[in-house]
């Protein structure tokens, strides 16, 4: 599905990722880890195509293709989803209208028909309940005035609705309470099928308690140092990261 | 102030000559007006506007002085209260007032006295619908200018609504020069909405006067989407205490539209609350001007103005303009001004992006919502929804290439 090969990209004048290189097979889900500064948030951020960052070498091939020659939109309709670690505010833009525009597009892409209103709002409804989100969040603006943990909410709810097949999740579990980042992951893991990727991106084990993962890498100035089972991510709990960088400089 | 070139006054001249039964008082107003021209960019509050473009015109003044000319129906809006209109530079409906001279101090509204025999007056007093002026150019019109003078008067603790619209978008190089004077009683509330939609070759400058009595509110509306040199200039003269006043404003320029917003709002006396929240957007070689002027004066304590002017500048060759300005003469005030120019949010941009909204409809989107936030403040529904449903025009165009 997804692969990334020895990929260096600067940033502000200043290499960020130096060599990374993952696979990522339809079906698996993969935890990301790493201290702060790593690169973790720019390798989201990359994927999803935001500009300011600069391809100096290597090559991400998602579905076949050169993820890089697609514009940010049509990577978003051919199924790669990034679930933002800050989800914009967008005063004046409707939830709904949101919602709809983007699976309209998708579907368009997928040579599907449009959704009509009776048919999309079955979908919404469906959905919001599985996020446990109030039916006022269709009349707000996109993201505008939500707390923290409904912010969240909102980016799996556009993913559950998206049913994209690569979904990048950028610290989603950062600012959550027990609660919130419950119902994010069970919105996660009805997401978890064969056909589907999944590649958290987290600071903190807490959240793999919760979406068990199937790999687990550590990201270290800008490459994977080690990759592992989801056992890796309780010894990164337990020992820090300063071990793993240690034995990656000795080998 | 500057003459303005003898060959500009001529222009003016021969359209003057061309009038029959001209006034003491519109002969006065044509020689005071002869005397200063009109202003050059080195007037201050026309720094940013070239009336050159005007200036260099030779417009006809409308062939017939009164009674129905052409269909204009389809362009008006429905379902309001009663009807004013001006077809073509034609009041439809007799004014047989002669318009009161002698206030006038802008060139622009000397001009509108030299060429305005009688004024329209609107009293608003047993108005429960909202009234409806509205200032038409048809096709057919074409070079032509009218100079309509409206008296509006509003009784004490009356409430109405003014709706002036100016349209016309299949019209070409006309003129309009309208002078609005309003009245707004003791404990009365006036809410004025004023569409501009006509054509990019018009020009069209307007001057609205507002004199508001104590506890009294004059609410301001405006949205200027049409003309091509186009200049609004509200005043208000806020005259009694309590009185207050809002402006709320939408003005959106593009292809090479100039449009110029020029407010004052004159704190007479104490206890005067104001509050103006103007927004500009200006697209391919659109330009925006915002010049909003607030006078705090002498004596006049506890006065609480507040200015606001947000800016989108779409396009790297269109400009925007925006200046906020204080004069205040009192001590105890409370004045508050923000004037901010800048671009879509490229991290909104790219958030729509992510969730497969092409870049075009992502601008076309953030766009959008900026404007809508003025618009969805119009009070009356039928309006809000036409505004509306004109800027989405305008986004569509924006999203199909």
């Amino acid at each position: 599905m997804l692969s990334i090969k020895n990929l260096h990209v600067r940033a502000g004048g200043k290499e960020i990722l130096k060599g990374l290189s993952l696979e990522v097979k339809a079906g698996e889900v993969h935890a990301i880890m790493g201290p702060n500064g790593s690169g973790k948030s720019t390798l989201a951020q990359v994927l999803a195509g935001r500009d300011g960052y600069e391809i100096v070498s290597g090559s991400v091939t998602y579905k076949d293709q050169d993820l890089f020659a697609l514009e940010p939109e049509d990577r978003a309709r051919a199924g790669v989803f990034l679930a933002f670690q800050y989800p914009v505010e967008i005063p004046g833009v409707n939830n709904t209208y949101l919602l709809k525009a983007a699976l309209n597009a998708v579907r368009k892409y997928r040579g599907q028909q449009e959704v009509d209103a009776f048919e999309f709002l079955s979908l919404v409804r469906e959905k919001m309940k599985l996020m446990k989100m109030d039916e006022s969040f269709l009349n707000r603006s996109v993201n505008a005035g939500f707390s923290g943990g409904e912010k969240k909410r909102n980016e799996i709810l556009q993913m559950a609705i998206l049913e994209p097949a690569l979904a990048v999740l950028d610290e989603t579990d950062s600012g959550l309470d027990i609660d919130a980042l419950q119902i994010v992951a069970e919105g996660v893991n009805s997401l978890r099928s064969n056909d589907r990727a999944i590649v958290m991106i987290t600071h903190y084990q807490r959240l793999l308690d919760y979406i068990q993962p199937d790999f687990v890498h550590v990201l270290s100035s800008g490459k994977i140092i080690k990759s592992g089972d989801k056992s890796l991510a309780l010894e990164l709990e337990s020992r820090g990261y300063d071990w793993v960088k240690q034995e990656a400089q000795v080998a | 102030m500057n003459a303005a070139p003898s060959s500009a006054i001529k222009t003016w001249q021969v359209a003057f000559d061309e009038q029959k039964n001209v006034s003491a008082n519109q002969r006065q107003a044509f020689e005071a007006f002869q005397l200063r021209g009109l202003p050059t960019a080195k007037v201050d509050a026309w720094k940013y506007t070239d009336l050159r473009r005007l200036n260099l015109r030779q417009f006809r003044l409308p062939a017939i002085t009164s009674g129905i000319t052409g269909d204009a129906s389809a362009a008006l809006l429905k379902g309001l209260g009663k009807r004013y209109l001006f077809i073509d530079g034609v009041a439809q409906q007799p004014s047989k007032e002669s318009a009161a001279h002698g206030q006038a101090s802008e060139a622009f509204e000397l001009l509108n006295s030299a060429f305005s025999p009688a004024a329209l007056r609107i009293d608003l007093n047993e108005e429960n619908e909202p009234v409806y002026l509205a200032f038409v150019w048809t096709a057919q019109s074409s070079g032509v200018m009218h100079h309509p003078r409206v008296h509006v008067t509003l009784g004490g603790q009356r409430n109405a609504t003014l709706v002036e619209h100016h349209i016309g978008a299949n019209s070409d190089s006309n003129f309009s020069n309208s002078v609005v004077n309003i009245q707004v009683g003791e404990q009365a509330s006036l809410k004025h909405i004023r569409v501009q939609e006509d054509a990019v070759s018009n020009f069209n400058v307007n001057t609205v006067r507002t004199e508001v009595a104590r506890g009294g509110r004059y609410l301001s509306y405006q949205y200027v989407l049409g003309g091509g040199l186009a200049r609004s200039n509200i005043h208000i003269e806020l005259q009694g205490t309590e009185a207050h006043t809002e402006l709320h404003g939408l003005v959106f320029a593009r292809q090479t539209q100039h449009l110029d917003v020029r407010s004052v709002v004159n704190h007479q006396v104490a206890n005067t609350t104001s509050v103006e929240d103007y927004r500009g957007i200006a697209d391919q070689r659109g330009r925006v001007v915002f010049n909003g002027k607030v006078i705090v004066a002498k004596d006049a304590q506890r006065i609480d103005a507040k200015q606001s002017s947000r800016n989108l500048l779409l396009s790297p060759t269109a400009e925007i303009d925006t200046r906020p300005e204080l004069e205040i003469y009192a001590n105890d005030v409370k004045c508050a001004h923000g004037a901010t120019v800048g671009q879509l949010d490229a991290t909104a941009l790219f958030y729509l992006q992510s969730r497969g909204i092409a870049l075009r409809e992502a601008r076309a989107l953030l766009t959008h919502a900026f404007a809508a936030e003025l618009i969805e403040r119009i009070p009356v529904e039928s309006v809000r929804e036409h505004v509306l449903a004109r800027l989405n025009e305008r986004m569509r165009s924006e999203v199909t290439p």
